[in-house]
């Protein structure tokens, strides 16, 4: 290559540093100044990143105009050791291209729609609970503003070590804001297991990091493009297969892959606009960004590595079995969970086989319409007060607004043409089944066929339960109602157990405590003291439109959810390259061309409209018996589906066989060999010194024994030595002269 | 403005620095011991001075020129046997004597929250800083070893007085006992060092305790080979090295807050840096030899310092654990100057252990704060216990969540920066070692998270519904740890910049 494969930042693309920024500074404000004040706060959170929103649209708009362009980057030295050698300088830098525009656009937005509703959202939520005030809402839109920062970083990241810092920064935010209700033990719980297993991927992540960037003597996703592009020849395969894989670990625990994919619907136990920005459309999808952007690691030259069809197989196996769970819930949020595992899932099987530019359309257009129901879904839940969509039904007519964006949602969704989600999904579908004549890409095609199928069919069931019928509310049946797996099969043993101990105060024993107290007529205790069961019981009998504030946002996403798609049409259909194909700019060659055909476009469509039918055959008329027929259908496999698949149970064996086993291990070592030998020697020398102390008894006689066979032993000892001491008088006469 | 640096050119302030503790220990000797009032200023006023005056001294440290020492006092003292008072610090030296300003005067404030026998815990506590300062500002090895012991002797009483048990679940810990085993354990490795220090002066034969005079001696190669291993062993007990550690969870874990915080904080750094500056300066034939074995040691600490951690609910002792862990980066990234010549491994291995004793003392100092002042508020140290404590105590719950996320390396403080450059200078020379030590962060954040959630989040207990939340007198001092811990992490080059030259001076002589 002779020209430079970047330049520098230009035009509006110069400030993009303060994208980023701006979000941060209304941290700050927030967390320092206007911590009091709720609505201000939010305010301020607003304000901040509807800059971010201008100043990434100016990018988007200059990228868009001059879709050709090299990538813009800057750089500085972050930490400076050795000047001027490859790895003796750590950089820190922002990398503008037609991706991170994309990306920084779509975050920047949703995030925007997502806190204006979330001020409303909040301000429901927040009087349900009695210790909760307006310092909750700052509370909120602080951490907020820090996860945009963190985020706007990580698309802006010019290189893997500055993106492990802003992924690790979202992990931090996503840490906070899934345990905002601290004073549930369920959000505790899942807070700290949304950390810890995305912290297992973390690790393969940052290995994977250190071997290729110390392989290859360069961190910046820039200089890596173009040694893999230049140099490929030269670079050991097995190497980059090693090297994606560990690196692809990061992304399967951030974006929820199989096997790591269990956090994802606990995280669920934070606010919903956090499920919606977060675990829905933005954080979660990082992973995919991330495999975007070191595209060329999976497809060195063209070729797919092994790493690849890893990619894609986990990613397909992912899109499956999450969608075989998602039939099964009765919350509303975590069938909206596992849709996001099985969605994410298509994105990873699409950059796996090559198709860059389907699985990145797939991350956008799903991030506008997974938001929206997500958002969706909170606002229902404001309305009845209860995540069970057995507490609901009938709310087409209560909450009309609602009822259109949630629909719009649920069509994208499903994949129906020409809502967004079927473009993007049947490039994705089109993609594969171009490699199907092989068998690793029929078995792809399969998944992803039947994924389909689940996925038109989960989601036109939790539309049916939810808006069409009557409403339930608290008279839901008994054996439809409650959580999923249900309390009486058995739990995952809590993993800690293994070590032997456990929070000492629970919310059972607060519950029992309380109630001894009523019945002795005690004062009752603090609210603080109660977890979940502080929580003001209000489900309500008639559920009522949401305020503008939310169902404003929840329109403006339908929107997208309706036209986004059409910036992708296949060029088959329209004749042209789409609008996003042009303008997306891969970095490496698109290993697929597109060869349109109708068949499999045919084939993704009928297969959706199968789903759909088989869900309205059974849930159309009367949801109740509905759902009954499906259960008995199921028999053990519901359990099966309910029980995640055991996954979560064999983590919890696995962790107690592996890292409480070594911590018992180690405690064992610490306090019996270690401290052992310590003791043992501190002993020895406290035994040795009282046998001494035992001559010193004070009897004459005793001293003068001691003497005596002293000196028989010494006149031994000596005459063995020196025999002649004792058997000649010369050394005798010797003494004595010389005295 | 002028005028003032002038003066302070000319004042001989690495002195002021390490013996203002001291004047004011005696002072307070001299007061009687009803003034309470007046021993807790004498020691707010000491430790403030010596703070400021290594904020001056650090920031006044000529970067471009560190590898050298600056600020030298240099006095004959007993000139018959090579002694003399010599004290300087270079860009190694100047970033520790910075932690120990910012560790004593915090714990100054958190000595506060003393309350019985005021006037004998002021006296020591300061006697033990003073006791630090000159370990890290002193050039003269016989010097070195005076203000080694001065700072390990007084913590006996300082532990087996003012010090609490762990009582809790488990085997319980009596702070007399712990007193005992760190004396024993200290001493110990007192004892090696000066028998190797006194060995360096014997077969250097050059009639000099001079540090600098030491380095352009000639020992033999065979013979630093056995001075390298007596000398490291010395300071890898006071530093924590598994098998040697035992003493220090119990001790850690048995002193008072404001002296868990000098012994985490500082009194670990003694080890680490004697072994840069000692152990590898004065030997480093012998340091080739030996390194290898110790990076693999220093993986050992890592993993075995965590999975202990994991098993604790006595949150000192956890902390204490998490010592030992982190202590193994240390020793890792001193390990990767066994091969200068591997691309950047050893520039970014020692800086990364440098950065790794700052970073490490700030936040385990915060951590130790936190966890001494909620165990006065509370009266237990077992976290399963506590429950909930975020909602009535919110200041001190964010605190806690904050410097927890500081010990487990997240990016933005100081721990993530040094871990980055141990691993990526591991891992140029073995990547085995490095990933077998990465898989330690999984384990870190899972039992630093264990003890927010059990602690802190989730439904209040109602034992503590009443309880109140952090003073300003401690809010103080958690704010000035958080803030280094922040500094450093979000600008690294504040350290970096003044550590590089001195380490590329010492992986020149490697």
């Amino acid at each position: 290559m002779t020209t430079e494969s970047y330049l520098p930042l230009t035009g509006i693309a110069r400030f993009a540093w303060a994208i980023p920024l701006l979000p941060f500074l209304a941290f700050i404000i927030i967390s320092f100044i206007t911590r009091r004040w709720g609505k201000i706060s939010a305010g301020v959170a607003i304000l901040g990143l509807l800059g971010s929103l201008g100043g990434a649209l100016g990018i988007l708009f200059q990228r868009l105009s001059a879709p050709q362009a090299p990538p813009m980057q800057i750089s500085f030295p972050w930490i400076s050791l050795l000047p001027n050698t490859p790895l003796g300088v750590i950089e820190l830098g922002l990398l503008v291209d037609n991706l991170s525009a994309f990306m920084l656009t779509m975050v920047c937005f949703i995030g925007l729609c997502i806190q204006i509703y979330s001020v409303a959202y909040m301000s429901a939520e927040i009087p349900h609970f009695p210790t909760q005030g307006s310092a909750s809402m700052s509370r909120f839109f602080g951490w907020l503003s820090l996860f945009m920062f963190s985020m706007l970083g990580l698309v802006l990241a010019n290189n893997l070590l500055q993106t492990y810092i802003f992924w690790e920064l979202v992990g931090l935010c996503s840490y906070l804001l899934i345990g905002f209700w601290y004073f549930k033990t369920s959000a505790a719980h899942a807070s700290k297991k949304a950390f810890i297993v995305t912290r297992f991927g973390d690790l393969g992540l940052l290995m994977g990091i250190l071997l290729l960037g110390i392989a290859l003597q360069r961190f910046d996703f820039v200089g890596i493009t173009d040694t893999l592009s230049t140099n490929a020849g030269q670079i050991n395969i097995g190497l980059l297969t090693l090297a994606g894989l560990l690196i692809f670990c990061g992304a399967v625990g951030k974006s929820a892959q199989f096997p790591l994919h269990i956090w994802l619907p606990d995280a669920m136990e934070g606010p919903t606009p956090v499920s919606a920005l977060i675990h829905a459309a933005t954080m979660v999808a990082a992973g995919i960004y991330l495999v975007a952007r070191i595209f060329p690691v999976f497809h060195p030259a063209g070729i797919p590595t092994s790493a690849a069809m890893a990619v894609a197989f986990i990613g397909a196996i992912t899109a499956f079995v999450a969608a075989t769970i998602a039939v099964v819930q009765n919350d509303i949020k975590k069938v909206l969970a596992y849709s996001t595992i099985s969605q994410l899932g298509f994105m990873m099987t699409a950059l796996g086989i090559g198709a860059y530019t389907a699985g990145t359309f797939h991350l956008f257009t799903h991030a506008f319409f997974k938001a929206l129901l997500f958002l969706g879904s909170g606002a229902v839940i404001v309305a009845c007060h209860s995540n069970d969509m057995w507490h609901m039904g009938g709310l087409r007519k209560a909450l009309p607004c609602t009822w259109f964006a949630f629909l719009m949602g649920c069509l994208a969704l499903a994949g129906i043409p020409p809502f967004a989600g079927f473009w993007s999904k049947d490039e994705i579908l089109t993609s594969v089944s171009l490699i199907n004549d092989t068998p690793a890409g029929m078995a792809l095609y399969i998944l992803l066929s039947l994924a389909t199928f689940l996925t038109a069919f989960y989601v036109t069931r939790l539309y049916f339960i939810t808006f069409e019928g009557k409403f339930r509310g608290m008279a839901a049946p008994a054996d439809l109602q409650g959580q999923v797996p249900a309390p009486t099969l058995p739990p995952p043993a809590a993993t800690s157990l293994s070590l032997g101990f456990q929070p000492q105060w629970t919310e059972d024993k607060a519950q029992k405590e309380n109630e001894a107290r009523r019945k002795a007529k005690q004062r009752l205790l603090p609210p603080a003291c109660l977890g979940c069961y502080m929580e003001h019981a209000a489900h309500s009998a008639h559920p009522h439109e949401v305020s503008p504030l939310m169902w404003l946002p929840l329109l403006t996403l339908s929107l997208f959810a309706i036209g986004l798609g059409f910036i992708g049409i296949p060029e088959g259909i329209s004749g042209a390259p789409s609008f996003y194909e042009a303008h997306i700019y891969p970095s490496t060659p698109v290993v697929h061309d597109h060869d349109f055909t109708w068949a499999p476009m045919i084939f993704s469509v009928a297969v959706s409209l199968l789903g759909i039918f088989a869900s309205w055959l059974l849930y159309g008329r009367d949801a109740m018996s509905g759902e009954r027929k499906l259960r008995s259908k199921l028999g053990k496999l519901a359990i099966f589906l309910q029980q995640k698949w055991y996954m979560d149970h064999i983590w919890a064996k696995l962790l107690s066989y592996t890292m409480y086993a070594g911590a018992n291990i180690a405690e064992f070592f610490d306090n019996y060999i270690f401290d052992g030998i310590v003791n043992g020697c501190a002993r020895l020398t406290k035994r040795f010194g009282e046998i001494l102390r035992q001559e010193h008894s004070g009897y004459v006689q005793n001293y003068l024994f001691i003497i005596v066979v002293a000196l028989v032993v010494l006149a031994i000892a000596i005459g063995y030595i020196e025999p002649g001491f004792v058997t000649s008088p010369v050394y005798w006469s010797k003494l004595l002269q010389l005295q | 403005m002028d005028f003032l640096a002038n003066t302070l050119d000319k004042l001989p302030l690495l002195s002021i620095i390490t013996f203002t503790p001291l004047l004011a220990a005696l002072i307070i000797l001299l007061v009687p011991s009803s003034y309470t009032r007046i021993f807790q200023g004498l020691a707010l006023l000491a430790t403030g001075v010596s703070l400021v005056l290594s904020i001056a001294v650090y920031a006044s440290l000529n970067a471009v020129n560190a590898g050298a020492f600056q600020w030298q006092e240099l006095h004959s003292w007993i000139p018959d046997l090579g002694i003399s008072y010599h004290m300087g610090v270079d860009g190694i030296s100047a970033p520790l004597v910075l932690l120990c300003g910012i560790i004593s005067f915090t714990a100054a404030m958190l000595s506060l929250q003393i309350e019985n026998r005021h006037k004998e815990y002021f006296a020591l506590a300061l006697t033990v800083m003073s006791g630090v300062f000159g370990v890290f500002t002193s050039l003269d090895l016989f010097l070195f070893i005076l203000f080694y012991e001065m700072a390990s002797v007084p913590m006996f009483f300082l532990v087996g007085i003012w010090g609490s048990d762990k009582m809790g679940g488990g085997k319980p810990i009596y702070h007399q006992k712990a007193a005992m085993k760190l004396l024993i354990y200290l001493q110990l490795g007192g004892a090696l060092v000066m028998l190797g220090i006194i060995g360096a002066y014997v077969m250097a034969g050059i009639n000099s305790f001079d540090y600098i005079a030491l380095l352009q001696a000639n020992i033999s190669s065979e013979t630093q080979y056995w001075l390298f291993a007596i000398i490291f062993l010395g300071f890898a007990i006071e530093a924590g090295l598994v098998p040697f550690h035992t003493w220090l969870p119990e001790g850690h874990s048995s002193a008072p807050t404001a002296l868990s915080m000098m012994l985490a904080g500082v009194l670990l750094k003694m080890g680490g840096y004697g072994i840069i500056r000692v152990a590898i300066g004065l030997c480093p034939d012998g340091a080739k030899a030996w390194l290898p074995i110790i990076g693999f040691m220093a993986v050992i600490n890592i993993l075995y310092g965590a999975l202990c951690a994991l098993k604790q609910t006595d949150i000192k002792l956890m902390i204490a654990y998490s010592s030992v862990s982190h202590m193994g980066i240390v020793f890792l990234g001193a390990a990767c100057l066994s091969e200068p010549t591997v691309g950047t491994s050893a520039i970014l291995g020692a800086s990364g252990a440098v950065f790794q004793m700052f970073s490490h003392g700030v936040v385990t100092a915060l951590l130790f704060a936190l966890a001494g002042t909620v165990y006065l508020i509370t009266h237990s140290r077992d976290f399963s216990a506590w429950g909930g404590l975020a909602s009535a105590m919110p200041w001190l719950g964010t605190a806690y969540v904050l410097a927890a996320m500081g010990s487990l390396g997240l990016p933005g403080m100081s721990g993530f920066v040094a871990e980055l450059m141990v691993f990526l200078g591991t891992w140029q020379r073995s990547p085995i070692l490095a990933a077998c030590a990465i898989l330690a962060l999984v384990i870190t954040a899972t039992y630093l998270l264990r003890s927010v959630h059990y602690g802190f989040y989730g439904p209040l207990n109602p034992k503590y519904a009443k309880v109140r939340d952090a003073n300003l007198c401690e809010k103080i001092p958690f704010a000035i740890l958080a803030l280094s811990s922040l500094a450093v992490g979000v600008c690294p080059r504040l350290i970096t910049d003044i550590t590089t030259p001195a380490i590329q001076e010492l992986i020149s002589r490697l």
